[in-house]
């Protein structure tokens, strides 16, 4: 599993030859938020992995689902990894695809493109488009992104007991800041 | 605090919710599928051109006849979830899947489609054929794949396609494939060699790449409509290549889903709104949804729309509620009128409220001197867009709607007072009804003259309820009991009972398209006026209530009518009776007589829910259900019924399924079936099945119709021809086959008798002969000379055993009389005939002749012989042979190889005794006859031998 996902990393690194064009990140922040009725839960984990091949205009990026921290509880962790993610059977969360816009990476700027591909969270794939910020600063390019993740786009039950304590919509912000290889 | 903080959020949820009902009934989105079994969430939808619906979801395939859903057998078809659906010319169902498989669906019988190149991996995201016939199947992920004579091709990016994801695909005009990708618009063409693309992205003008849908225009080839994932729509025009882009805010930022592109609307759904919007990229509404997808319109102009929680059905631009507003507020409209700027103009108390086009702002204009009491009655716009306002007790107003100045009309003698009931006219004439009577006048003209008809009329002061001039300047006077007046050069014409008009109170007039003139008669329903008389229009042709408020036309001359129950139709060209939906959820429909308008875009009327505006599309349209057979049974079994249309005489249980399908008003659909060869009457039937049991060999053809009034004379039929054979033993070759079989067999019997009887003749003549030639030979004087001879000898020596010669002579006389009848006697007995002969002759001969009898008893009475035959032989062979004591004559009698043998020792006579020959032959042709059997003779050195043939005792 883990090597599966490490493929689309190790081929982007890979293949490339020339000049800085692939960009990779092991310290990225990820946060999601649920904000039910009665409880808001926080979580975050900084071990979001990514690449960005700006030739190809190509991304990847993955994340260990244990890594979040900043539950309301540790039992709220151990539910979050037991019973709604599964941990155990899908240990990650990845995003790969390709970068709709076309941008002058040579210049310096923000920029806000549309990352478009394919979602896996607790197993199940969704072809999104994510609205991101990115900006170029010369030895980096900084990204961060907002959106949000409908647990039932992903197949992860909400028990009805926990129906207000428990979002459907989670809100995840994405910030990182990626070097050249 | 916390409580607090949780009844505001509790309120502001329940209030938000309420609304989101509100307005859903607004938009009179019925939900469909209620109650249904579909598994899986809805993908998308496909009306054939049979006018049946399919729906893809998530987990398979349905169809859908507007009431029950049923899931459509894919067979062992492996299948994902349904991602496009397409019918090609042949009817052919193609189904496109999430997992890259296509499967075709024909004659309900599914096959997986496998080119030997193999299929996608990824979802198919659209499939259609080409100008050619040729087959377009687009992926998410692998570009377009296009069927060339057998073959297919891939067109990638590699071929210059701006992107591999394909969103949506659609044939244009020239036999050019536009797809919808990430990276913006591709036209493709392929003429099976060389691929041709052209790309058009942000570079050309589009306001974003990623073009997530394409619809046509209905109404122009050369433009379609594009959907972005950010950054609305457009309109693009294939001529120059130019895209037109609509700012609109209630879709701007939003991704768009699906765009429907209708006859005067836009129809849009995005992320969480479904918009409609006019051609020209204006707003109309916006209602909010949980992710609308899906967009479609069916061939009865109703529209579709897939949401994350359903389907969902209106009458698209069919009907529109135009003016929303309160319950209290509808009940004080009594009439309406939509201007050709769209604004409405509509009573309240005291009041006239237009509301502005497009919009929802309304402006009160008070009429001056009237009281909140007084009821506004009627309005009319004239040739100057003024508009007149008739009030009950306060006479005629006249309001600018330029200014919106309200003038009282002072010029019309005793206003003050008056109570109008109707204002109507046409080009420069006005008609007025009033309590104080009938008023014309011209306008305009600067001087206004009312010219009283009241006595011209012969009317006299009544209610007059509706005037109506017609087309050819005849006016018709709706009167309250006495039926119809017409004025026509200021000659009035009364039409009643004797002209057909057997309604005597009359609500309102109205003439259709084809110049024909409609009236509503209370409690009569409609009558239609020929030019001299009027006939009478009513349940038996379909209109749903007899009672009818309001006569019009709508906006392609058809008559529309309003009743308590709702509005219909009754198309001008073929005078069937339209209900072109479900008028329930309209509300409770005003019964004001004649408070319709007749617009330009339509008719106006008015419910207990809101103004509403019927529109007919200026397209073709299905009024009607379309009838199809969905499946025939035998035994309750389905066969493919486009193939089977013969059985055997024992298939003669058939079931037929059928449907009617009229998605506008389900409910409504009745059928009526025949089986032509069985039954020529049209049979009533309510449900969607039929089954004929034992039905007798012969041709059949099952018809079956349905209607949405009661109505047949428009309805459309569906039907299936079969045969159920005889069985064979029916079949013409059969019976000659029998004939000639039996015949044959006759004549094999009477020719059978004929010989049976020759040879029973013959037969007769054998034994004759045979019985003379024993008699003869008995009776010969030698014989009794000789026997007669012995038996004086024996008596003088031994009288005992003398009369014992004399039993056994005549034992063997009386033998001889008693067997010479039969043709066959039992072995015994012709033994013992045999051995009294014997017996006789010993007593002559002594041991001179020799009998030695080998027969078994077993064999005396297994076998017969024809009477007389060995005592025949005995006497030959005593007759022909010398019989002494030096040369005894023996004769033999024993049976092999299934054969009597009768033998003698040849001792030959020097001097033969005269003999005819006759014996011999006689017992020859007598087992011939009798046994068909050939008695054989051998005559060796030493032996006669007679060899019989065996014949068993039956």
């Amino acid at each position: 599993m883990k090597l599966i996902q490490f493929i689309p990393v190790v081929w982007l690194i890979c293949t490339s030859f020339v000049q800085p064009v692939i960009y990779t990140s092991n310290n990225g922040v990820v946060n999601f938020r649920s904000e039910a009725p009665f409880e808001l839960i926080n979580a975050s984990s900084k071990e979001l992995k990514g690449a960005i091949d700006l030739s190809k205009n190509n991304f990847a990026f993955r994340i260990r689902i244990r890594s979040f921290e900043g539950f309301n509880s540790p039992l709220q962790k151990e539910h979050f990894n037991e019973n709604y993610m599964q941990s155990e059977q899908f240990p990650e969360a990845s995003f790969s695809g390709k970068i709709i816009e076309t941008i002058d990476y040579s210049s310096k700027g923000k920029y806000t493109i549309r990352a478009k591909g394919k979602l896996t969270i607790h197993g199940v794939d969704q072809e999104r488009i994510i609205k991101s910020e990115i900006e170029v600063t010369g030895n980096s390019i900084r990204i961060s992104s907002n959106f949000s993740i409908m647990l039932s786009d992903h197949n992860i039950p909400i028990p009805r007991v926990v129906k207000e304590k428990l979002a459907n919509e989670i809100l995840v912000s994405i910030n990182t800041e990626l070097f050249a290889k | 605090m916390r409580i607090y903080l949780f009844i505001l959020v509790f309120s502001l949820y329940s209030s938000l919710t309420a609304q989101v009902t509100n307005e859903q009934a607004f938009d009179f989105w019925q939900p469909q599928l209620a109650e249904q079994n579909i598994q899986g969430r809805l993908q998308c939808m496909l009306f054939t051109k049979n006018h049946f619906m399919y729906i893809g979801t998530s987990t398979g395939l349905y169809s859908y006849n507007g009431l029950t859903a049923t899931s459509v057998s894919l067979n062992d078809v492996k299948q994902s979830s349904v991602t496009a659906l397409y019918e090609d010319k042949d009817q052919t169902l193609w189904i496109g899947f999430q997992n890259g498989s296509i499967v075709q669906l024909q004659n309900n019988r599914a096959i997986l489609f496998q080119p030997q190149e193999g299929l996608p991996k990824s979802a198919i995201s659209k499939i259609l054929t080409d100008a050619e016939g040729r087959l377009w199947f687009a992926t998410q992920g692998e570009g377009i794949y296009v069927q060339h004579q057998k073959k297919i091709y891939n067109i990638n990016t590699d071929d210059g396609l701006g992107d591999s994801y394909i969103y949506d695909l659609e044939l244009l005009p020239n036999n050019t494939i536009a797809a919808s990708t990430d990276k913006g618009l591709s036209l493709c063409r392929f003429n099976g060699t060389k691929k041709t693309i052209e790309n058009f992205s942000t570079n050309n003008g589009l306001p974003d790449n990623i073009i997530r849908c394409i619809s046509l225009d209905r109404n122009d080839k050369n433009v379609i409509w594009l959907g972005f994932q950010q950054g609305g729509i457009c309109r693009f025009s294939l001529l120059n290549k130019q895209a037109t882009v609509f700012p609109v805010a209630e879709i701007k930022d939003k991704q768009v889903n699906d765009i429907l592109v209708l006859d005067q609307q836009v129809w849009v759904t995005t992320e969480n709104s479904f918009v409609q919007l006019n051609r020209n990229g204006k707003p109309i509404s916006t209602q909010p949804f949980s992710n609308p997808t899906q967009l479609a319109v069916d061939a009865e102009a109703n529209g579709w729309l897939i949401t994350k929680t359903g389907l969902l059905k209106n009458a698209a631009e069919k009907l529109q509620l135009i003016v929303k507003t309160s319950a209290q507020e509808l009940n004080d409209v009594h009439d309406m009128w939509q201007d050709d700027e769209d604004n409405i103009w509509y009573t309240a108390k005291g009041a006239i409220i237009k509301q502005e086009a497009n919009s929802t702002n309304k402006i009160k204009i008070s009429l001056p001197g009237i009281d909140n009491k007084t009821d506004i009655t009627c309005l009319y716009p004239d040739a100057e867009q003024n508009l007149w306002i008739g009030t009950m007790g306060k006479g005629i107003y006249l309001l600018n709607t330029k200014t919106n100045a309200v003038k009282r009309m002072g010029e019309l003698p005793g206003n003050e007072s008056m109570s109008v009931l109707s204002i109507t006219g046409r080009n420069n004439n006005i008609w007025i009804s009033s309590l104080q009577g009938i008023y014309h006048t011209t306008f305009p003209n600067g001087n206004l003259a009312f010219k009283n008809l009241t006595d011209l009329s012969g009317i006299g002061i009544n209610y007059i309820y509706h005037i109506y001039e017609d087309s050819k300047g005849r006016v018709w006077f709706a009167t309250d009991g006495k039926g119809l007046a017409m004025m026509q050069n200021n000659r009035f014409t009364h039409y009643g009972d004797k002209e057909g008009l057997t309604g005597k109170v009359i609500y309102s007039v109205a003439e259709d398209k084809q110049g024909i003139i409609w009236c509503a008669a209370l409690e009569k329903g409609l009558f239609q006026f020929n030019g001299k008389t009027f006939t009478n229009f009513g349940i038996e042709k379909g209109i749903p209530d007899l009672d009818i408020s309001s006569l019009d036309t709508d906006n392609k001359g058809n008559l529309f009518c309003i009743s308590r129950t709702g509005y219909f139709l009754v198309d001008a060209e073929t005078q069937s009776v339209i209900i072109p939906g479900n008028n329930q959820q309209l509300g409770m429909f005003n019964t004001d007589l004649n408070s319709t308008d007749h617009a330009k875009k339509g008719v106006v009327f008015h419910t207990s829910n809101g103004i509403f505006r019927y529109t007919n599309p200026s397209y073709q349209f299905i009024t009607q259900p379309q009838t199809s057979i969905t499946s025939v049974s035998l035994f309750l079994n389905k066969i493919n019924a486009s193939v089977q249309k013969n059985f055997n005489h024992d298939e003669n249980n058939l079931s037929f399924s059928f449907t009617g399908i009229y998605f506008s008003n389900p409910a409504l659909v009745q059928y009526q079936y025949q089986l032509d060869g069985y039954n020529n009457e049209w049979q009533p039937g309510k449900n969607d099945e039929v089954n004929f049991p034992k039905l007798q060999p012969g041709s059949y053809t099952f018809r079956v119709r349905s209607s949405a009034t009661g109505n047949f004379d428009h309805a459309t039929a569906a039907s299936y021809s079969f045969n159920i054979s005889k069985p064979f033993w029916k079949q013409w070759w059969f019976v000659l086959l029998s004939i000639i079989i039996v015949t044959g067999f006759l004549i094999y019997i009477i020719k059978e008798r004929e010989t049976a009887a020759q040879r029973w003749q013959q037969l007769q003549t054998e034994k004759l002969q045979s019985q003379y030639e024993t008699l003869k030979s008995q009776v010969n004087p030698h014989f009794l000379f000789n026997s007669f001879n012995t038996l004086l000898g024996i008596i003088e020596e031994d009288p005992k055993r003398a009369a014992e010669y004399v039993e056994h002579l005549s034992d063997f006389y009386r033998s001889i009389v008693n067997l010479r009848e039969k043709d066959l006697i039992p072995l015994g007995d012709e033994l013992n005939i045999i051995e009294d002969y014997f017996f006789i002759q010993k007593k002559r001969f002594g041991n001179a002749l020799l009998f030695d009898n080998k027969i078994t008893d077993e064999q005396k009475t297994t076998y017969s012989i024809p009477p007389l035959t060995l005592q025949l032989l005995a006497e030959n062979a005593v007759k022909h042979n010398i019989v002494s004591k030096d040369k005894p004559l023996m004769l033999e009698l024993f049976i092999t190889d299934d054969m009597l043998i009768v033998q003698n020792n040849l001792n030959e006579k020097t001097t033969r005794e005269k003999s005819e020959g006759l014996g011999l032959q006689n017992i020859k042709n007598r087992f011939l006859l009798i046994a068909d059997k050939e008695v054989k003779i051998e005559i060796t050195s030493s032996h006669f031998i007679v060899k019989l043939p065996l014949i068993k005792r039956i």
